[in-house]
């Protein structure tokens, strides 16, 4: 087997208990590179994509790339991949941590699994030991409290644990899988498939060793990259220094900065809830770092209280901040506290949180219905925090919540209010504000996301060049290449934020290194335009229509109404054209068969 | 003129400060002439983030009144009284 590969697969079905290693074929990981690619290819092949994505029926993957548990700079991603219920598409979600590097040194490259137990379990795998075991006293607790439990009773206090919390059990379409506590595969609900097999958790020890096929070539390549992190500005002090929160203020000066459920796009108490504040008033203690990591973004904090955890990032302190108007930073990372522990994505959360809170605003949402529930108005902390908790145990409104802002939204006979693409809520860009993330939103293979083509970094932050947010020329061709280019980083088992520092030509280094599979720079990135089109097959026969490539009403329609890009709209009916047409599909978005040849796939 | 610059980020928690006024004689300056009067003010530890070899540095974000100076005049871009100038040094997250 090729280098750093495993080249195995544990397949372990939890309706018959049977647990199998197989052999993945070489010619399946040099077109597919692994991680996200590899594992769509296997969900392709062997689900029906109209499968109910909760039943038995459909199966969830854990997936590491070539550079996972390797030295090279941020090789410590996994992913779970499978059909999510919250959006009905393909859906795959990433996380860093340490986990995946155990998985790869326990011999695997992937989990597949299948079937649904009839009772709890959880899976330990101790290098070729694996075995599914009984997790009824496991239920119902915590992701902190089931990871200390699991650490404590497998007896290997240095093992890995990935587990869901209470949501993914009570099948909130927005549950994630935790691991190393702190740590999410947090978007499209892959923590309720898990919840839907009965699996609490996968608890990992391995000991194997990753040898690169040119370890030597390996070795210098890796110290080369981490030396270009170390040096860029991005990588080596902003990230560092303030972590993901260093954008709250940028955002926000850039009028962009989704505020009340997307009504506006500045928040005028950003200086309360952003990354300085958060220096500032103490809350941070320090920095924290995933597997080979040289950045370390993750931030240790501590309230006022005595609690102490870990967050908040950029994303979860908008989804609870600005988002739902609220300006206390204490109750925001109370709220991402509870999010870890529980099992919940903290985007959607926070997001359907702000459009429950618009609909009740506007009179949609009858008093009546809140139960014993705080009034859900914009800028409350106690909302935020109480329907958190209620969202994840599916109590009073909670349950109703725990559907996701798109189902609840339209069960109160205004879908417009919920701001989501193909039923998943937005991330902290108003697309208004930049054209090609706005397109990048309509066209995502997992719903609304900006981390499946990160079209702020040039739009906004000027990386690698500066683009003009307004303008719609070249965007279709940007948003392509920025898409197929994270397929390339998900799939070898990186972190997208070495993309601030690193281009195409370094990840082909070093995963040529790692693998000896003599790929070009064109090479990689085919193999990321072949995922991406994988994904949109998957989508299309799962019943997505192209249709469904847009976004909320509010973003075409209603004006930017204050701010540096007052009067801005998304142009997506001249964007979306172009896009189909540099991906090389038919004008209503199918992959033409000239392509699907081109790619070889079909 | 009076203008009012805004430092974010790094540039906030290493200066101590969030807001400067600068108050000058002429009706406009631009961007380059107002880093050298802020180094002048509060030293080179504020510039050398932002500037180099008399460009913007990649990455680094000046707006006046929110717009980008790189898709006005770069580093030439005209400040004229009353605007309100916000700095961050190279920043990213996601």
């Amino acid at each position: 087997m090729p280098g750093t590969y495993a080249g195995k697969l544990l397949r372990i079905n939890l309706s018959t208990g049977k647990i199998k290693k197989e052999d993945i074929p070489e010619n399946l990981l040099k077109k597919f590179i692994g991680g996200r690619g590899l594992a769509s290819k296997y969900l392709y092949d062997e689900i029906d994509p109209t499968v109910d994505p909760l039943s038995p029926d459909n199966k969830l993957i854990f997936t590491t790339g070539p550079l996972t548990g390797t030295p090279a700079p941020t090789g410590g991603r996994y992913m779970v991949v499978t059909k999510g219920p919250l959006t009905g598409t393909i859906a795959s979600s990433n996380s860093g941590g340490f986990w995946g590097a155990e998985l790869k040194r326990a011999g695997y490259d992937m989990i597949i699994i299948e079937g649904r137990s009839e009772k709890p379990v959880y899976i330990l795998i101790k290098d070729d030991e694996v075995a599914i075991k009984d997790a009824s006293h496991l239920w119902g607790l915590n992701t902190h409290e089931t990871t200390d439990k699991l650490l404590e009773e497998s007896g290997e206090h240095t093992a890995k644990v990935a587990c869901i919390g209470p949501a993914g059990e009570k099948l909130v379409k927005f549950a994630c899988v935790i691991n190393d506590k702190h740590r999410a595969a947090g978007r499209t609900g892959v923590g309720a498939v898990m919840g839907s097999k009965m699996l609490k958790a996968i608890v990992v020890k391995g000991t194997k060793k990753i040898v690169a096929f040119d370890e030597e070539k390996f070795r210098q390549v890796i110290k080369e990259k981490i030396d270009t992190m170390r040096k860029n500005p991005i990588t080596g002090e902003g990230l560092p220094k303030l972590g993901t929160k260093v954008l709250d203020n940028i955002i926000n000066e850039n009028g962009l900065y989704p505020t009340r459920n997307f009504q506006t796009g500045v928040f005028e108490f950003t200086y309360e809830v952003s990354g300085e504040a958060l220096v500032e008033k103490g809350y941070l203690i320090k920095n924290k770092a995933c597997y080979a990591c040289p950045i370390g973004c993750g931030r240790i904090t501590k309230l006022p209280s005595g609690r102490e955890g870990e967050g908040p990032e950029y994303e979860t302190g908008w989804a609870f901040g600005a988002a739902c108007g609220v300006k206390d930073l204490i109750a925001i990372t109370e709220a991402n506290f509870l999010c870890n522990e529980l099992g919940l994505d903290t985007i959607s959360t926070g997001v359907t949180i702000a459009c429950a809170m618009e609909l009740f605003e506007r009179g949609f949402i009858p008093k009546e219905d809140l139960s014993k529930g705080p009034e859900l108005r914009f800028g409350s902390s106690e909302a935020i925090v109480y329907y958190t908790k209620a969202i994840a145990y599916r109590e009073g409104l909670g349950d109703k919540l725990a559907e996701g802002s798109y189902r609840l939204a339209e069960a109160y006979g205004h879908p417009e209010y919920s701001m989501s693409v193909k039923r998943q809520e937005l991330p902290a860009y108003d697309p208004r504000g930049a054209q090609g993330h706005a397109l990048e939103y309509a066209t995502s293979n997992r719903g609304g996301c900006h981390v499946r083509g990160y079209m702020i970094s040039p739009e906004i932050l000027g990386v690698p060049e500066k683009l003009e947010t307004q303008k719609l020329e070249g965007k279709a061709q940007w948003v392509k290449i920025f898409q197929d280019l994270t397929a390339v980083i998900d799939s070898a088992g990186l972190c997208l934020f070495s993309s601030f520092a690193l281009n195409a030509d370094d990840y082909k280094d070093m995963i040529v290194a790692a693998t000896g599979f003599d790929y070009s720079t064109d090479d990689v990135m085919k193999c990321g335009d072949r995922i991406w089109n994988l994904e949109r097959l998957f989508n299309l026969k799962a019943g997505i229509k192209p249709e469904e490539d847009t976004l909320p009403k509010r973003f075409l329609e209603e004006p930017l109404p204050e701010g540096p890009q007052k009067g801005a709209v998304v142009k997506l009916r001249e964007l979306l054209p172009e896009y189909y047409k540099v991906r090389g599909w038919s004008e209503k978005g199918i992959p033409t068969e000239e392509k699907l040849k081109e790619l070889e796939l079909e | 003129m009076k203008i009012k610059v805004k430092f974010f980020t790094l540039l906030k928690l290493y200066l101590g400060i969030e807001e400067y006024e600068v108050e000058l004689d002429n009706n406009s300056i631009t961007v380059n002439q107002l880093l050298d009067i802020l180094e002048e003010k509060i030293g080179k530890k504020f510039t050398f983030k932002l500037r180099e070899g008399g460009k913007l540095k990649k990455g680094v974000i000046i707006l006046v009144n929110g717009k980008n100076v790189f898709h006005i005049n770069g580093i030439n871009t005209i400040i004229k009284d009353g605007d309100v100038i916000s700095m961050f040094p190279p920043g990213g997250g996601g």
